[in-house]
């Protein structure tokens, strides 16, 4: 799979490729919400893992800018990871557009629950 | 009105007096000694409520006496009783500031030598009066809610009104009139059956129903408040409580009856010498009748009489009222020298007041905030002081107006009254602005503490995930040297800890400010319980406890909030193997009459009694040792609490100290509906247990959220190693491996395959394009080529299930034959 994390914290960004490099597949990374649009933009990802505090847009908009897309991009598969723990946090992602909701810090069974429970309710053919 | 409850506040003291318990001799060689110590107790007692100083003389005698008994606990508790009675004295006499120190030297002995008794309780009863009256109204606060609570252990319901009663009198000078209704109800909730008490709780019950406009509800109490007086045959309190009905029927416009209790009033005081002191009052309130009926000649007659033998210039608060009535009077007449004198006689009393009701408003208000005091409902409270801001602006806006109308003054008189209006406004202006600036500064505390704990969280999370996901990296390495994993997973642990503890944090605040929701939905109560226990095996095994779960008298589906009944029985769970170095653990779930029950039981190092409700209050554990072997925020039983309580349910520990602990959670039952066909995948499977080898994260993350709902059980490794470890623990019904995972463990796979389950239990996910194991294995496992739908999968593992339960059913034919 290839996967895109939108995330500012590079320290974070190298946690979770440390993670999704384990499944083998690839994680390709973008330090804001600008850039991660623009990579949606020019590149094929089978999921999106976005951060929510970022410096400039933040990733509920981005979400938003995904979703508004005329072309198939904007259905692709979008989990939120955030450190944000605001009560009702989950539905407020759920509603802005995100499939699924990770929160910070990320425990690897729950990353790829969350991806698999992501995949698969969208149909598609994870390999097994 | 002020007069009638400063007297009945008296009676509070008297009545406090009487009831407190003598202390008896035993030594019959000190027994004279002791029967003089007892004689001046026993008549500083009875002299207490008609001369006080009388009272001090035995008090002092008493504690000389007490002086001489031979050193020892008994002979201290009695000083100490000479010091409180003396005390009491003192502050029926006016005399705080001497009290205060001896009440200071001796509480701390009492608190140690008779702890939790009636003594303890009236000597921090009498400590709050005495800072009230040197204005130390937050240390009176405290100390009333603090002898509320020796009171309570003590078994004294009685002295537990009492100190109610007290602080309700203290929000009366506050002017929070429902906060008085609130604590003096809750005084004749407690204790019934007092005459004494009862007359001071309806009265001061109807004068804060009064001063809210409740005046039908005011009357009915007063009633009763004037039968009890009838009852005890007290002419004084019965002309007061009269005085009192008859002030609050003017209020409320009703003056023909205001008349009739006056008269009632005037001809009990004609009889009664005691009663004869509140004749002034009487004839005050006369005036007020007829001035409000335009017969200024008869007014004018009657608050002479009231003002006859006084000194303008030094009145009491009693007489508040009357100055405004007498200024009223005296303006109508163009008398403005008079008018002037008891405008300046209002000023200065109604000053005191308002300085006495926003002093004790602030310290009132301090004291809430308060981390013990987190009931109080802050938005409530900060609705109410608003509204009192405003009562306040325009009580003082009615009284300038009063002024304005005053039409033929003085040239002198106007300036005086201009310059008043303008103090005063500039007065209330300030003090308002002090409330709101109060309040917002509350506000502002709270809304920063919320906001600080939620930041905190956020940036603590954030290096939390490069700790806990690095070392979980790490940790899938399988080449990993024995002593360097053993350190990466104590790293890792110590990152679980510090996740723990910022999830607590954020759980009280969410608690604290009510963002806490309950989300009900179906679950799987078994599964729950199962995944508790097992989150826990290891460590309980590690200790060498035994760890018990039952479930088999409770539902398998209810309908509940599961991530925070996890979180609760987790907790429970996580406790009791903490605190329990030897023997057992027991998770017990059980339903009846539409409750479900989780009990969790340990033979652990127990509680003692005292501490069984402090354990439920956030930041406690019990022995500060404790903390230091066990770690913890001792927040968690004040979560778990508060999550009960919101899930409808009570949560309760019983135990002994050394002898473990039960803890019961109690919890409205709702069973899911019968027919779950649909949601009960368990079927296809039964009580089927799966054990699947997958290396590849992403993988073992699909098998869960694939099978995960199909399996009482689903243990997913990540070696074929581990998964030898597993099948010696556990046995399992069905053995899934992902090739992939496999391939590694090239020397004699097949043979180590087979010793799992052998050939009808064990599936192989085959990937014939990277690592085709297919041949090598194809005597021992059933092979399925990769790519595998998750639909394929699971009716393969269901197909395999049912030729394995035929296969047992044949070996037991075989074997019965």
């Amino acid at each position: 799979m290839n996967i895109l994390f939108v995330e500012d914290d590079p320290m974070n960004r190298r946690v979770l490729k440390a993670m999704v490099e384990q499944s083998g597949s690839t994680l390709y990374e973008a330090e804001d919400a600008l850039r991660g649009l623009e990579m949606i933009e020019h590149n094929a990802y089978d999921l999106i893992l976005m951060d929510l505090r970022m410096p400039g847009m933040d990733g509920m908009t981005a979400i938003r800018k995904i979703r508004e897309r005329a072309d198939e991009k904007a259905m692709l598969p979008i989990i939120v990871v955030t450190a944000d723990t605001a009560p009702d946090i989950r539905a407020k992602c759920i509603a802005g557009g995100a499939d699924d909701f990770i929160m910070k810090p990320v425990v690897m069974a729950t990353l790829f629950d969350t991806i698999a429970r992501t995949m698969l309710s969208r149909g598609a053919a994870v390999a097994l | 009105m002020a007069r009638a409850r400063s007297s009945i506040a008296h009676w509070l003291v008297a009545v406090t007096i009487l009831a407190a318990p003598l202390a008896h001799a035993t030594n019959t060689s000190l027994a004279d000694r002791w029967r003089n110590y007892s004689q001046s107790v026993a008549a500083a007692k009875s002299a207490m409520m008609t001369d006080p100083k009388a009272a001090l003389d035995d008090a002092v005698a008493a504690l000389a006496q007490a002086r001489k008994l031979p050193a020892g606990p008994k002979a201290r508790i009695a000083v100490i009783t000479g010091i409180w009675l003396q005390s009491e004295a003192f502050c029926r006499l006016d005399q705080a500031a001497r009290a205060l120190p001896l009440v200071d030297a001796v509480l701390p002995d009492a608190l140690r030598l008779a702890p939790d008794t009636k003594l303890a309780g009236d000597l921090v009863l009498v400590h709050g009066r005495l800072s009230w009256a040197t204005g130390a109204v937050q240390t009176a606060l405290e100390d009333f809610q603090r002898a509320y609570d020796i009171f309570g252990k003590a078994n004294v319901p009685r002295s537990q009104a009492i100190a109610l009663q007290q602080i309700g009198t203290l929000y009366q000078s506050a002017r929070d009139y429902p906060r008085v209704f609130q604590y003096y109800k809750q005084a004749s909730e407690i204790y019934q059956g007092d005459a004494a008490l009862e007359i001071t709780a309806h009265n001061n019950l109807a004068e804060a129903l009064r001063a809210m406009g409740h005046y039908d509800a005011a009357a009915k109490e007063f009633g009763y408040a004037l039968a009890i007086a009838r009852k005890l045959d007290s002419a004084s309190l019965e002309v007061q409580i009269l005085a009192n009905v008859a002030s609050s029927r003017i209020d409320n416009g009703d003056l023909a009856s205001a008349g009739t209790s006056l008269d009632e009033a005037f001809a009990i005081a004609a009889k009664n010498k005691s009663a004869a002191t509140q004749e002034p009052f009487l004839w005050g309130e006369r005036a007020i009748i007829a001035f409000k009926r335009g017969d200024l000649a008869a007014a004018k007659v009657l608050i002479e009489h009231t003002f006859a033998h006084v000194d303008l210039e030094t009145t009491e608060p009693d007489y508040l009222d009357f100055h405004k009535a007498a200024f009223d009077i005296y303006t109508k007449l163009g008398d403005d020298h008079d008018a002037l004198a008891h405008l300046k006689a209002y000023k200065r009393l109604d000053d005191a007041a308002r300085d006495v009701a926003v002093s004790t408003n602030s310290a009132l208000m301090t004291a809430k905030f308060d981390f013990q005091n987190q009931n109080l409902k802050i938005a409530r409270l900060k609705t109410q002081e608003l509204e009192k801001s405003a009562q306040l602006a325009r009580s003082r806006a009615a009284f300038s107006e009063m002024i304005g109308t005053a039409g033929a003054i003085l040239v002198v008189l106007i300036t005086f009254g201009l310059i008043a209006m303008r103090k005063s406004r500039n007065a209330v202006r300030a003090i308002n602005r002090k409330l709101e600036d109060s309040n917002n500064a509350l506000q502002k505390a709270l809304k920063a503490k919320a906001e600080f704990l939620a930041t905190t969280s956020h940036e603590i999370r954030t290096p939390l995930n490069g700790i806990l996901g690095m070392t979980e990296v790490l940790l899938t390495d399988r080449d990993l040297s024995p002593s360097t994993r053993e350190r990466v997973k104590l790293v890792h642990a110590s990152g679980e800890v510090m996740r723990s503890l910022v999830d607590d944090l954020l759980d009280v605040v969410k608690t604290e400010s009510g963002a806490l929701t309950i989300e009900k939905h179906e679950t799987d109560l078994h599964r729950l319980l199962r995944d508790v226990a097992a989150t826990w095996t290891d460590q309980a095994k590690a200790k060498g406890l035994q760890l018990h779960l039952s479930f088999a008298r409770a539902p398998q589906r209810i309908v509940e909030d599961e991530k925070r009944l996890r979180q609760i029985v987790q907790n429970l769970v996580s406790n009791a193997v903490k605190f329990t170095d030897s023997g057992w653990v027991r998770v017990e779930a059980f339903s009846a009459a539409a409750r479900l029950v989780i009990k969790v039981a340990d033979s652990g190092i127990g509680i003692a009694p005292d501490d069984h409700e402090r354990i439920f209050e956030p930041f406690t554990q019990v022995d500060g040792s404790v903390v230091r072997r066990f770690g913890g925020t001792g927040l968690g039983l004040a979560i778990c609490r508060k999550l009960v309580t919101a899930m409808d349910g009570t949560i309760e520990v019983a135990s002994t100290l050394g002898d473990g602990s039960t803890f019961t959670i109690d919890l409205p039952l709702q069973a899911a509906k019968a027919d779950t066909g649909a949601l009960a995948p368990c079927d296809s499977f039964g009580d089927c247990a799966l054990l699947a080898i997958a290396a590849n994260p992403l993988t073992q993350g699909v098998l869960r959220v694939v099978l995960g709902p199909h399996f009482n059980r689903l243990e997913i490794v990540a070696s074929l190693e581990a998964a030898c470890t597993a099948c010696r623990e556990e046995s399992y019904a069905l053995v899934l491996a992902d090739g992939p995972a496999l391939s590694r463990d090239a020397v004699d796979l097949g043979s180590q395959l087979a010793s799992l389950g052998g050939r009808e239990r064990t599936l192989v996910l085959n990937d014939a394009q990277a690592c085709d194991v297919s041949q090598e294995l194809e005597d021992f496992a059933d092979i399925l080529n990769k790519p595998v739908a998750p639909a394929i999968l699971l009716s393969k593992l269901a197909e395999m299930r049912r030729n394995a339960d035929s296969a047992n059913a044949d070996a037991a034919t075989v074997a019965a034959a």
